[in-house]
């Protein structure tokens, strides 16, 4: 990859060792995508601001960070680790170190989003703007539905690029490089819910071995929970940060079928049952709290649920009555956090969970370490409250 | 001895033993980054650990604070010595490599993992971008 002497000069550290070295991470990602340069990107989407993720070595990485930089262009950040106008039983370490990552975001410039569904929030650029998303499930939400121009970012690459205000300019930053090479055909598949879509997408993950997919028997147009569970999905299992719906003839075809979308679901739902709902990955937008407002009608769910959303979303929710009608039901809201690496549940104080969403089964699974009931919104509505 | 070509991705030179994964890594999941340990019971390699290895796996998956892993297994000691992407070299593996100055790179052709499975050591040699098997 070729840098310009005013980029050379940045790394060779004329703008300080923090620079210097988000320009060595572009380097290095550039290298590994094969760029013939950097080009500017409007917007950076910045993970890692759970401290149950990022640890202790993160903390202080960051607060280094932040004192030699300052975001270039528009940065909005991932959930953090719990809701910050709730009381919560977390020990006063995991406070004060999520409070010091939430500064040094804060002191470089970022904008207090704690989402992963960003795009919900932020006014959109036009298509075919670039921009840098680390969140998985945005990446491939933002690259399939809105047309924005992202690869599948790290935490670390975003965060080079919202120092920088630059990316590589390769893979889906490439229009030529969106044309996907391999169409998966899941003629015959059950495509009813949320979680059905969820699952396909993590099944497709698992195959493909390209930055972009396509799914030869889906409609582009999609309802909104459709395609953020698809995205998620893909982004949980993958490195594919991008899929396209519809007959791709130039594509080499692998025919899935049910069996495998099974043994999809068979590594996933490990419970039948479980003694907590959780709503919320990636974090429900208007569209689907109205969908469960629909769906609760006037019942009261018999054990508690928990629905994670952005602070945006609920503050929305809550101006129009929608937030107080879903909360009769016995649900409560959790904002600026995600189940995803959630430290409110533990092994300790639950031992399984029941979720409509095949992202958050994948993480309380693997990093909660809980049980998993996998049920769509509505089996789970009708199962579980009365 | 052998030499297996590759790309360079972050720059750096390392001896010793590799630790071959067939399935690929997700970082913020499968690995326990106190002392490197693959932590996944369903991974075959689980129990075994990547700490003072030479990682060979087919490229990252899901998450993307896995870069932040490979900076807290570097930060704590227990990072790999250098990696090798198989498939190819994601960008979460890049930009963590980068940041923690592990040396990394990513096989021209992944047909070459086999040349690497019959070697004991190895020396990754990322400015010549190459990779020199010893089997014995």
């Amino acid at each position: 990859m070729e840098l310009t002497k005013s980029e050379e000069k940045i790394l060779d550290g004329s703008e300080g060792e923090i620079h210097a070295a988000a320009y060595r991470v572009l380097l290095a990602i550039g290298r590994a995508t094969e760029a013939e340069k950097l080009v500017p990107i409007q917007w950076a989407h910045v993970s890692g601001v759970n401290y149950n993720t990022i640890g202790d070595a993160g903390v202080n990485f960051l607060q280094e960070v932040a004192k030699g930089a300052h975001f270039k262009v528009r940065t909005t950040i991932n959930p953090m680790g719990y809701d910050r106008s709730k009381p919560n039983a977390l020990s006063e370490n995991f406070l004060s170190k999520q409070m010091q990552i939430v500064k040094s975001y804060k002191q470089m410039g970022a904008m207090q989003s704690f989402s992963c569904t960003p795009y919900e929030i932020f006014r959109l650029p036009r298509k075919g703007t670039s921009v840098s998303f680390a969140e998985s499930s945005a990446a491939v939400f933002s690259n399939s539905f809105l047309g924005l121009m992202t690869n599948k970012e790290s935490a670390l690459s975003a965060l080079a690029s919202a120092i920088t205000g630059k990316s590589p300019y390769s893979d889906l930053r490439i229009e030529q490089s969106r044309t996907p090479k391999v169409a998966l055909k899941c003629k015959g598949i059950t495509m009813n819910s949320e979680t059905d879509y969820g699952l396909l997408g993590y099944l497709a993950g698992k195959i493909s071995k390209d930055s972009c997919i396509a799914f030869s028997d889906l409609k582009s147009e999609m309802d909104m929970m459709f395609a953020k569970a698809i995205s998620s999905g893909l982004g949980t299992s993958g490195s594919c940060g991008m899929f396209t719906s519809g007959n791709m003839s130039k594509s080499e075809s692998i025919a899935i079928d049910e069996d495998e979308i099974s043994k999809a679901k068979d590594e996933l739902n490990t419970d039948e049952d479980g003694d907590l709902i959780l709503f919320g990955s990636p974090q429900l937008g208007l569209s689907e709290l109205s969908y469960l407002h629909d769906l609760i009608a006037g019942r009261k769910f018999d054990r508690k649920c928990i629905i994670f959303c952005s602070r945006y979303v609920h503050n929305q929710a809550r101006k129009i009555g929608l937030a107080s009608k879903v909360e009769s039901s016995g649900a409560e809201f959790m904002c600026d956090s995600c189940m995803c690496l959630s430290p409110l549940i533990t092994r300790d104080n639950t031992d399984s969970i029941i979720t409509n969403s095949v992202k958050g089964a994948y993480y309380m699974k693997s990093s909660n370490r809980v049980g998993v009931a996998l049920k769509d919104m509505k089996t789970l509505v009708k199962t579980y409250s009365e | 001895m052998f030499v297996v070509e590759c790309k360079c991705v972050v720059k750096g030179f390392a001896e010793g033993e590799p630790l071959i994964s067939d399935t690929p890594i997700n970082f913020l999941t499968m690995i326990d980054t106190e002392n490197g340990e693959i932590k996944d019971p369903n991974h075959n390699l689980y129990g075994k650990t990547l700490k003072g290895k030479i990682f060979v796996f087919p490229n990252s998956v899901g998450s993307s604070v896995g870069a932040y892993m490979l900076y807290s297994l570097k930060k704590k000691g227990s990072g790999p010595l250098a990696i090798i992407c198989s498939n190819r070299m994601d960008i979460t593996t890049a930009s963590g490599c980068a940041i923690s100055n592990i040396p990394a790179v990513y096989l021209k052709d992944n047909n070459l993992l086999q040349v690497l499975r019959n070697s004991r050591t190895m020396t990754v040699d990322c400015e010549g971008e190459q990779i020199l098997i010893y089997q014995n």
